[in-house]
């Protein structure tokens, strides 16, 4: 646990120094359970934010189609931006990006909390919620462009602009991902 | 430094708070119906609309008759969730088999004591379908709507006469003294017909009472409107056989006033399942030979049965 919330507090608050530390709190148990927390949080989010929907078999059904998303996305972007950053000349160690776009998904984990604040007040909509995702998903987009700059000693506009062109040619690269965006914009929406 | 740190931990506190508060807020998932015809999906309070259509009989539901055991499976689903606040009954149909009206009837009567119950008679809601009806807390039915013939019918034909006029002979092999009791190849004896009227009178004194059980009122009062009598919805409702004139929208709202709420509550029907959708569509309308075949051997079954609490004769405008 001290390790999952050291990387969690390099990554997010002292990105500079998180290569430093990488090898010493690197922990498979941290990197698997965090799959599982986001993926639970961002489901039980959705469901808790769905009126017609909001079942703990729907909860299942949506953990199960994010659990793998959340496996293989950091994965596959991590892999673009290495590839993209090798491209342009940059060097630096695809273990430590693959190591930052993993724990920078955390940030999904505050959809839950989100959810349940909006709920309290009865101020719960589809429209919300998907604006809230979008905003979660730029703030890990834009740290996974700090991450790549200062890894890869790019300037910070132009790993934004990798990170951005990375993520439009993941969006139907591949297929499985195409799905995934489909069916959790119904489950949000519906 | 430090302080981030605690920022951090005070954040993944709150988060695992949140989960918490959400597993708890999250409804539980409904039962799988268990009944083939469909699946019900409830969502907050509101009232269960159930269909008893075409003559009624024990086993499953056709689609064009109501069994008992589907009626009973259905009940029994909705028995335990609390978000059923009411059933509305809606009745379309001469009656049928006793056991089977009866079997209703009695899961009607538990139900209300959990559940407002309120009827809406449709074209016909005569003898087994008006048993039905008296387990509920109030009866709606349309004006023109046929119900009543509270009573007990049992038929045989005797073509003995035929037989010898064309000089057939029929041999009956039996073991016991009353087993040809309803046979058509003779007359009944007088002790026959009494065994019969025996039969008919316990099973005519237990609708009277249940009716009277259901709708709380004294036998005496409901011997005024039996003996078979059919009523149009307002002749039953002066007859005191109904409690009102309305349909399902009357219904509803009964529902709320009995509740003592102000808001109407939805309505859930049981969804009918994709697949026999579609297998009802196809049987419609490339084998409504088959369709019709089906319903007569259904029908051929119920008129088996040597007692019915059943209209004999339809009417038709």
């Amino acid at each position: 646990m001290q390790k999952f919330i050291n990387n969690i507090y390099l990554i997010w608050f002292i990105p500079e120094e998180f290569k430093y530390f990488w090898a010493e709190y690197r922990s498979f148990f941290s990197e698997t359970s965090l799959y599982f927390l986001v993926a639970f949080c961002l489901s039980l989010a959705t469901a808790l934010n769905s009126s017609s929907f909001n079942e703990i078999g729907i909860v299942t059904f949506l953990f199960f189609l994010h659990l793998p998303f959340m496996y293989f996305f950091p994965k596959l972007l991590a892999y673009f931006l290495d590839h993209k950053a090798r491209e342009m000349g940059a060097e630096g160690d695809i273990r430590i990006l693959l190591s930052f776009c993993k724990y920078s998904l955390v940030i999904f984990m505050l959809s839950c909390p989100f959810v349940i604040f909006v709920k309290s007040f009865e101020y719960n909509s589809s429209g919300v919620f998907l604006l809230f995702i979008s905003f979660l998903s730029l703030l890990y987009f834009f740290n996974v462009a700090r991450g790549l700059s200062l890894l890869y000693g790019l300037e910070r506009s132009l790993a934004v602009k990798l990170v951005l062109s990375s993520v439009l040619s993941l969006l139907v690269l591949p297929f499985f991902f195409f799905i995934y965006y489909i069916v959790s914009l119904f489950s949000i929406l519906l | 430094m430090e302080r981030n740190k605690y920022l951090l931990w005070f954040i993944f506190l709150f988060t695992g708070l949140s989960v918490i508060i959400g597993l708890f807020s999250l409804k539980p998932t409904p039962p799988k119906n268990y009944n083939k015809f469909g699946n019900v999906k409830i969502f907050g309070d509101s009232i269960y609309l159930l269909k008893i259509e075409g003559e009624i009989h024990s086993g499953k539901s056709t689609y064009t008759t109501t069994g008992a055991s589907t009626v009973l499976e259905q009940l029994r689903e909705i028995e335990d969730k609390n978000e059923i606040k009411g059933i509305i009954v809606e009745i379309n149909s001469p009656g049928g088999t006793v056991g089977a009206s009866q079997e209703i009837f009695e899961e009607l009567l538990y139900l209300k004591k959990s559940k407002k119950i309120v009827v809406s008679m449709k074209d016909v809601a005569a003898s087994g379908g008006y048993y039905i009806a008296s387990a509920s807390d109030f009866i709606f039915a349309e004006p023109g709507t046929v119900t009543g013939s509270i009573g007990v019918i049992a038929m045989s034909a005797n073509i003995a006469g035929l037989l010898e006029k064309y000089n057939v002979k029929v041999n009956v092999y039996k073991k016991g003294k009353y087993k040809d009791i309803l046979s058509m190849f003779k007359d009944p004896s007088v002790e026959e017909r009494e065994i019969i009227q025996s039969l008919l009178e316990s099973t005519y004194r237990r609708f009277i009472k249940d009716i009277s059980r259901g709708r709380n009122i004294p036998e005496k009062e409901v011997e005024k409107f039996a003996e078979g009598k059919i009523f149009s919805g307002e002749d039953a409702l002066k007859n005191k056989v109904i409690d009102g004139i309305g349909g399902r929208r009357e219904a509803q709202a009964k529902i709320s006033e009995l509740l003592g709420i102000k808001e109407t509550l939805p309505i859930v029907e049981e969804e009918e399942n994709p697949l026999d959708k579609f297998f009802n569509v196809i049987n419609n309308k490339f084998l409504g030979n088959v369709s019709r075949d089906f319903k007569s051997i259904i029908l051929e079954e119920i008129y088996k049965t040597p007692i019915l609490l059943i209209m004999p004769n339809s009417l038709r405008i």
